[in-house]
């Protein structure tokens, strides 16, 4: 679906190749934009694909953005792993310009990733695939006990959660300390 | 495509060498290896020589390798990180089998339920199954060769077709739960539903903070059973089943659906359920209804009601049902727990026939009087409503409303309520004995239209576009509001 190549975030990404259009393609030809993660791979992603993300869509109609405008400057999402927005494109791109079936049979199939994925979608605001995602996580712990719970989803004791949050305290109050000492070194 | 991966003689005495652990009888090995790789080339021969070098603590069996006994089997799998995957994988067919067993099993369930008209589908939901499959494999590595992040990684790879036993992921997963943002939190936490509530709390504070501030729609059907009681939230697939210590299972009704035993009878549910009443302001009861199955005792259902009384009246609040259903004789002791202008509907379970002492009190409550539609169900032996029928014209609707008679002046009341307001939708009411001339009905509410299916009759309002659609017979009545 989509077309992923190596490249970088410079002003010339390398040529994305698209996937084969349909026979029955759209007369009006398609305008497409680029993305990338944190992998720097640019994905080639039709408008109506990107419509299901509130922010680039956003960021689309706020910048205006010619094609060629679009392909010099792919929006970087530093923050989301390759395969993650890999994940991301490729069900937008399934879902282009027609809303989630209740079953829908082309979702994310990977889970492996899944905190990664759920943190992906709700920052680029895809809200269908968001509540597929929550409810994929939910469904983790389904009939689980309370330790399989903390297990599953990784989730610390309090007593853990306490002693990490003296640690925190404990490294901020170090740190401000250091940056008092330095400020008064620097005034002597 | 698994069958090509385990050719490989490696891939197979992981495999085999895992089952040793699990079990070291070899037919058992092979049934269970054959059930994911059907059709696969090894013969059950195979699986006793294999099992024979693992009893003489060997991995493989070069003849010429002068290789020392493997002090612990299990090395293998924390040495060789290929073999520990190729495991993953099995454990990950076992886990897709099991998934697929049960998705047949409930489209069988659903077929023939739906064959016999029966009205309550069975549970539909399938668990993930990849903790289990971890536990089954810690049960035999212990949790030093590998933790659930790292499983769930390579167990949910697989599933997804990716076979690349080479791939070597620079981290398993950034995140975990604790990193998601509160709204995201609470919203996975709102789709796991009542039975996982309960368990949410008690996984850390955090957790126990986000289920009792949660903001819900819900519906609850708790039905009191002779061993027990069973509390339906939402659907048939949220379901908990509280059974006594002693009647543990006894019908082996609900393999599939969570069971707690219950210590003490009915302590338990209503600590849980007390989560959504203590959170009254967020949590709002489309449905509250509680039903008594056949064969139930009346102590057994006095306890519950006792119980539960017990337990609003320490909470000290009032909760947001918008409907209710329940037996009429027990409504006197629970309206008054409701918001009054929340609860929108009440519906009575007729049997057995409340006391008029009882009714009056009712129709006095704030809840009754700012309800808007009424419902009566259940089977009728006699039951009627044992107030006089001006009791019933604040509703909008009213449904399967016995009253004990009907006659002439009874007749005219109801037209001039028709006339005179304008709240009322739709009315069906019915006569245990009716007494009234059809001249004067003809009077009152006009003749039967001749092209009408039935015996309807119009009421025109006057000033108005609109007009009541009547169909009086005998032993019922109904009304309906409707337009020109």
């Amino acid at each position: 679906m989509s077309s992923t190549e190596q490249g970088t975030s410079s002003a010339a990404p390398a040529e994305p190749t698209t996937a084969p259009e349909s026979a029955a393609a759209p007369e009006v030809p398609e305008s497409f934009y680029y993305v990338h993660g944190k992998d720097k791979v640019v994905h080639k992603v039709s408008a109506g694909a990107l419509q299901h993300s509130a922010l680039i869509h956003g960021m689309i109609s706020n910048l205006g953005y010619t094609e060629e405008q679009a392909k010099a400057n792919p929006f970087p999402f530093e923050n989301i792993d390759g395969d993650i927005l890999q994940m991301v494109v490729d069900w937008c791109n399934q879902h282009k310009g027609k809303p989630t079936p209740p079953e829908d049979t082309n979702l994310p199939k990977q889970k492996e990733k899944l905190f990664d994925l759920v943190l992906a979608v709700n920052y680029l605001e895809i809200k269908e695939l968001l509540t597929y995602c929550c409810k994929q996580v939910a469904m983790m712990v389904k009939g689980k006990s309370p330790e399989e719970i903390r297990e599953i989803w990784m989730i610390p004791t309090d007593a853990e959660d306490e002693a990490a949050e003296k640690e925190a305290k404990k490294r901020a109050g170090k740190e401000a300390a250091g940056e008092t000492a330095a400020a008064a070194g620097d005034a002597k | 495509m698994p069958n090509e991966l385990i050719i490989d003689d490696k891939a197979f005495r992981s495999i085999l060498l895992y089952e040793f652990l699990v079990h070291p009888v070899h037919f058992v090995a092979f049934d269970r290896f054959s059930s994911v790789f059907i059709g696969h080339p090894w013969v059950l021969e195979d699986f006793r020589y294999w099992f024979d070098v693992f009893y003489q603590r060997k991995f493989d069996d070069d003849e010429n390798d002068e290789q020392e006994p493997i002090r612990d089997m299990r090395d293998v799998f924390r040495i060789d990180k290929q073999c520990l995957r190729i495991v993953i994988l099995y454990e990950s067919l076992h886990g897709k089998l099991m998934e697929l067993n049960e998705k047949y099993q409930i489209q069988r369930q659903k077929e023939y339920a739906e064959s016999i008209g029966f009205p309550v589908l069975p549970v539909s939901i399938i668990l993930d199954k990849a903790f289990d499959r971890y536990q089954n494999m810690i049960r035999v590595f212990g949790y030093d060769i590998i933790d659930f992040s790292e499983f769930s990684f390579w167990y949910y790879r697989f599933l997804g077709q990716q076979f690349d036993w080479d791939f070597e992921p620079t981290e398993f997963s950034r995140y975990s739960f604790s990193d998601l943002p509160i709204s995201i939190a609470e919203k996975i936490v709102k789709e796991t539903g009542y039975f996982e509530w309960c368990r949410l709390r008690k996984v850390s504070r955090g957790l126990r903070d986000t289920v009792d501030n949660l903001k819900i729609d819900i519906s609850l059907d708790i039905l009191i059973r002779s061993t027990g009681a069973l509390i339906k939230f939402n659907d048939n697939d949220n379901a908990v089943d509280y059974t006594p210590k002693n009647k543990k299972n006894p019908n082996g009704y609900t393999p599939r659906r969570p069971i707690i035993i219950l210590e003490e009878l009915f302590v338990k549910p209503f600590i849980d359920l007390s989560i959504l009443f203590k959170n009254s302001s967020k949590v709002n009861f489309k449905l509250f209804k509680i039903e008594c199955q056949f064969g139930t005792t009346e102590e057994f259902e006095n306890k519950f009601f006792g119980d539960l009384k017990e337990l609003l009246k320490e909470l000290n609040t009032q909760i947001h049902v918008e409907s209710i259903a329940l037996k009429a004789v027990r409504a006197i002791d629970f309206l008054g727990f409701m918001k009054p202008g929340v609860l929108k509907t009440i519906q009575f379970d007729r049997r057995p026939q409340i006391s008029r002492e009882s009714m009056e009190e009712i129709v006095e409550m704030k809840q009754w009087k700012h309800a808007k539609n009424f419902v009566e169900y259940g089977f009728f032996q006699g039951e009627t409503f044992p107030l006089p029928m001006e009791n019933l014209f604040h509703f909008r609707k009213i449904d399967s409303v016995w009253l004990a008679g009907i006659d002439n002046g009874q007749l005219i009341k109801i037209k001039e309520v028709l006339l005179n307001s304008s709240h009322i939708e739709a009315y069906h009411l019915l006569f245990l004995n009716a007494d009234f001339d059809w001249d004067v009905i003809d009077r009152e509410f006009g003749s039967i239209i001749p092209e009408s299916d039935g015996e309807i009759r119009h009421l025109k309002i006057p000033d108005s576009q609109e007009y009541y659609q009547i169909d009086l017979k005998y032993y019922e009545m109904r009304i309906q509001r409707k337009c020109y």
